[in-house]
């Protein structure tokens, strides 16, 4: 029978199949670009599969193999029914059926990149879908958004302020920006990432490195960002699944 | 009425029974294991309560053109019994048959069972054009019940019941919708590549139009091809 | 391999009323979402919302009655200890169009996730990977306990409200237009009750086409632009 995928037992598969990362954010924040930047910088370093959410079938796929940066069949796209949140949280039946195929295609693999059908604030991925997951903003969505917070901006394993070379054109102050979302996010890692800023692609990879080596080792444990506002527990407690 | 079995076989050795029923089978042409062969109506078909019967075989290594002369009808069966329909098609390894059918036109009030089954051996191809057509000019037509089974080895590799007999049913758009064609190219022993074919989970493909004409290219392509591939010993002219 | 179970080895304690509302919930983690049941196509070909009835209903009676008649058919053999491998040949054989067979492999997958984890069974790991969905609807059947009248309602049911969910993302249209086409479409589910309800052979199991939904399934499957996948 297929493999059954938990959330938190990823001990179970450790060495057994590939780190599946998941890529989530607001839609137009650069959530393609993004990924296909992690395959050029890395497709000669990891075997990369990819899947893509978009609300129409295929047009991500289709930008993504159309920027060859991987082999067409690699990208494969995923239909929601128009429901992209439900698709990578309420029921991820599709996109893990797809992640399994790609791995059982492509055997082995050791990076699975999801890319969500882009929603809003609230949309994050589930651990029984993803061992990790980045979520994209980008400067042009104003320098606020970062101070907005919601579960991917405050818990996502890592934050991408994406397009930062745009900031001067709308106004807005990256470093600041930034600092927001350090803020936001209690310390947990964030990128100002431009595709024209060395570093700052260096410290992407060097991220995703450290993820896949901390998941080969059993060291990575799946982190859900969680429900989108904190909830109030029968004894009384406030929490919210940081 | 049962005007007996009109019966087709071409033998491993060469040999051609042919039997006369509701069709008289006429040669058209023959070589050392292949035959062309006219089914030309022996009377006025098809009416209430009619039971045609036609048994078709090609055993191993023989290949079969069967051709019609002209389209059924169906006539109004003012309320009598179904006219049935019944063709056993039975192919030996590697065998090939190839048969365009005529239309069959079902005129208001008429009633047709007709049921197709076909027994494939391993390497063996069946080729087959059918049209249907529900009603002449000005009408919607009258029932058809159409089922197919074909079975490879005896593996089943399509089972269709095709329903035609209740306006209501055949009209919803899951159906036919408003059309009253249906042509059906089916190959069944191996795969046809073509866009909108219906590509079977076993070896063969169905290629079907709602449109007048709509497998017309798709025939002649598939025909052409079976006829002038290379055979064990001789090859079928095209025509 | 066939496997011999006894009476015993299935866990029929749950309420048989109750495990269909959970396997009819929408919200059941299989992967529904992702299916449209044919009406995404035939919308994109020009079927209107008022057309859809005569959809649905035409599907009913042809499509959805292979379903049906596979789903109880395969409960018969996994209650029986028989080989599903019949069953599966008699679905494929019904089911010309490559698409939709894939269409009902992604889902019977998903089924398989679910079925594994709630009612764990031998029976699960003599599966194939890819078993079409009335396989694994029958062998859940058997397992949790729903007759095979439940099993055939939740085929026609699921039909019904996957075609008016889908709808509703196709076309702006009142939910409660498309709750009514579900409600309405019971007479029709308890047809289909009546005819596949007592099926055991798989020889059986009703053909009946729907040239249409086969023919616009294909051609989905190379359209550029769609929201389901089916």
């Amino acid at each position: 029978m297929p493999e059954t995928t938990r959330p938190h037992d990823a001990d179970h598969h450790r060495g057994t199949r590939a780190l599946r990362l998941g890529i989530a954010g607001p839609v137009g924040t650069g959530k393609s670009s993004v990924i296909a930047l992690l395959c050029r910088e890395l497709r000669d370093t990891y075997r990369l599969g990819v899947i893509t959410n978009d609300i129409y079938t295929d047009e991500d796929a289709r930008f993504l193999r159309s920027e060859g940066v991987l082999a067409p069949e690699r990208i494969r796209a995923v239909e929601t029914g128009a429901c992209p949140h439900t698709a990578i949280r309420d029921d991820v039946t599709a996109n893990l059926l797809a992640v399994e195929d790609l791995e059982h295609d492509f055997d082995p693999l050791d990076v699975v990149l999801v890319e969500s059908g882009g929603d809003n604030l609230t949309a994050t991925f589930s651990p029984a879908l993803v061992d990790a997951q980045i979520f994209v903003l980008d400067v042009a969505g104003g320098g606020d958004v970062a101070r907005k917070g919601g579960p991917g901006i405050g818990r996502a394993d890592l934050l991408v302020v994406n397009k930062t070379d745009l900031a001067p054109y709308v106004g807005v102050d990256v470093e600041r920006m930034r600092a927001d979302a350090l803020a936001a996010r209690e310390g947990r890692p964030v990128i100002a990432l431009s595709r024209t800023d060395r570093a700052s692609v260096d410290a992407l990879t060097a991220w995703l490195g450290g993820v896949v080596a901390a998941f080969r080792s059993g060291a990575h444990s799946p982190v859900d960002p969680g429900p989108m506002a904190p909830h109030f527990h029968a004894d009384g407690t406030v929490h919210s699944h940081a | 009425m049962s005007a007996g079995t009109t019966r087709v076989a071409l033998r491993r050795d060469g040999s051609l029974d042919l039997s006369v029923g509701a069709f008289s089978p006429k040669v058209l042409h023959r070589g050392p294991q292949t035959a062309r062969v006219a089914l030309v109506g022996t009377r006025a078909l098809l009416l209430a309560g009619d039971h045609v019967d036609v048994h078709v075989e090609v055993e191993d290594g023989c290949a079969l053109e069967l051709v019609e002369v002209a389209a059924t009808v169906a006539y109004n069966g003012r309320g009598g019994p179904a006219a049935r329909w019944d063709v056993h098609l039975g192919l030996g390894a590697g065998a090939l048959l190839v048969w365009e059918a005529q239309p069959l036109v079902v005129a208001d009030g008429a009633d047709v069972d007709r049921d197709l089954h076909a027994d494939l051996d391993g390497g063996a191809l069946l080729a087959l054009r059918e049209t249907i057509v529900l009603g002449r000019t000005g009408e919607s037509g009258g029932r058809l019940r159409a089922r197919t089974t074909a079975e490879m080895d005896g593996v089943p590799l399509l089972v269709e019941d095709l329903d035609l007999r209740e306006t209501s049913l055949r009209s919803s758009p899951a159906v036919l919708g408003s059309s009253r064609q249906l042509e059906t190219v089916a190959v069944l022993g191996r795969r046809v590549e073509h866009p909108d074919a219906l590509q079977l989970e076993g070896p063969g493909t169905l290629v079907r139009s709602l449109v007048p004409g709509g497998t017309s290219a798709c025939w002649a392509a598939v025909r052409a091809d079976l006829l002038t591939a290379p055979r064990g010993t001789d090859t079928l002219p095209p025509t | 391999m066939p496997l011999r179970h006894t009476a015993a080895s299935f866990n029929a304690s749950g309420s048989p009323d109750l495990v269909l509302a959970l396997l009819a919930d929408a919200r059941l983690p299989v992967g529904g979402h992702t299916q449209s049941a044919g009406v995404e196509p035939a919308m994109a070909q020009g079927l209107t919302s008022a057309e859809v009835p005569a959809f649905v209903a035409g599907r009913l009676r042809t499509v959805v009655a292979v379903e049906a008649g596979t789903a109880v058919v395969a409960r018969h053999h996994v209650l029986a200890g028989a080989d599903l491998r019949p069953v599966r040949l008699a679905w494929a054989a019904r089911t010309p169009s490559g698409p939709l067979r894939t269409a009902s492999e992604n889902l019977g997958r998903g089924y398989l996730r679910l079925a594994g984890r709630l009612w764990p069974h031998p029976v699960w790991a003599t599966f194939e990977r890819t078993p079409p969905r009335p396989l694994v609807l029958g062998a859940i059947a058997a397992i949790a306990g729903l007759d095979a009248a439940r099993l055939v309602r939740l085929c026609g049911h699921e039909d019904v409200a996957t075609v008016s969910a889908a709808v509703l993302k196709l076309d702006p249209l009142d939910p409660l237009v498309t709750t009514g086409w579900v409600l309405a479409a019971h007479p029709l589910v308890e047809e289909l009750v009546t005819r596949c309800a007592s099926l055991t052979d798989p020889g059986e199991i009703p053909a009946t086409s729907a040239p249409l939904v086969e023919q616009l399934s294909v051609q989905h499957s190379h359209a550029k632009q769609r929201l389901f996948h089916a």
